[in-house]
């Protein structure tokens, strides 16, 4: 990225290559829309290549991008005044030589925990995605949504408690 | 340190994260207090679960669609 932003902006194409799928599941989470989420990704780019001279060499470029991107969002959630849709069908479950019974199971599994995961407020799936998909440190999330560490500890906690008793209530749901 | 400074803890220790002392007093308190030990089952489910969860793919066409752009900027023809 610094040498992005030093002018050599052809190398932005490596982070492109090397980041944009994390983006786009990161997207995908938040939106449930394939071709809105593409769209974003190419918007965090874009503004990547905009405004590079604001990058801090002492930022983790994954932390930079991501509150780019979460601006991008914000902007989006605007514009369109945006509520999460709910996936109309899932997206496919890897089955490498798997019994179809337990790709079965899976299938229904994560089809729970996307609902149980999209219907969630968007602060609390943010900060899921930020450190279960993102990888983000607590620092960088703390950086991210302007609070501190101890903060972030709390809220991850939190909205995973959460996530967990919707999973498990969608779970029970579906036995009865 | 209490159930819930405990808790706390749990998506770090899941998520490999926690120092070696953090770690070794969450475990020490994890075999004294069973609802701890089930609220940490409950939660290490739900994290691998979203663990597992298909990774879908862009469609190519994304990247191409992104080396245009970054090719027109590169050629002036587009502008921040």
């Amino acid at each position: 990225m610094l040498d992005v932003r030093a002018g050599d902006v052809g190398k932005l194409s490596l982070l492109f290559e090397r980041h944009h799928r994390t983006l786009f599941r990161n997207f995908l989470h938040l939106t449930a829309n394939r071709a809105v989420s593409e769209d974003l990704v190419q918007e965090v780019f874009f503004r990547i290549l905009k405004y590079r001279h604001t990058y801090q060499p002492e930022t983790r470029f994954c932390a930079w991008m991501f509150q780019v991107g979460r601006n991008v969002f914000m902007d989006y959630v605007v514009r369109h005044k945006a509520e999460v849709a709910m996936p109309e069908r899932g997206w496919d479950v890897r089955s490498a030589e798997m019994p179809p019974d337990r790709q079965a199971q899976i299938r229904q599994e994560a089809a729970l925990l996307r609902r149980a995961l999209a219907a969630m407020p968007p602060e609390k799936r943010e900060v899921i995605v930020m450190s279960r998909f993102l990888d983000l440190k607590y620092e960088e999330i703390a950086s991210v949504l302007k609070c501190e560490t101890g903060a972030v500890k709390v809220r991850v906690y939190r909205a995973l408690r959460e996530l967990s008793d919707r999973f498990f209530a969608l779970c029970g749901e579906r036995a009865s | 340190m209490n159930c819930e400074r405990i808790r706390e803890q749990i998506p770090e220790c899941l998520a490999g994260r926690l120092d070696k002392a953090v770690r070794e007093r969450l475990v020490a308190h994890l075999e004294t207090c069973p609802a701890c030990r089930a609220e940490l089952a409950e939660l290490n489910a739900v994290w691998r679960g979203l663990g597992s969860l298909p990774e879908p793919e862009p469609d190519p066409a994304l990247r191409a669609r992104f080396l245009e752009v970054l090719e027109a900027y590169q050629g002036g023809v587009l502008r921040d």
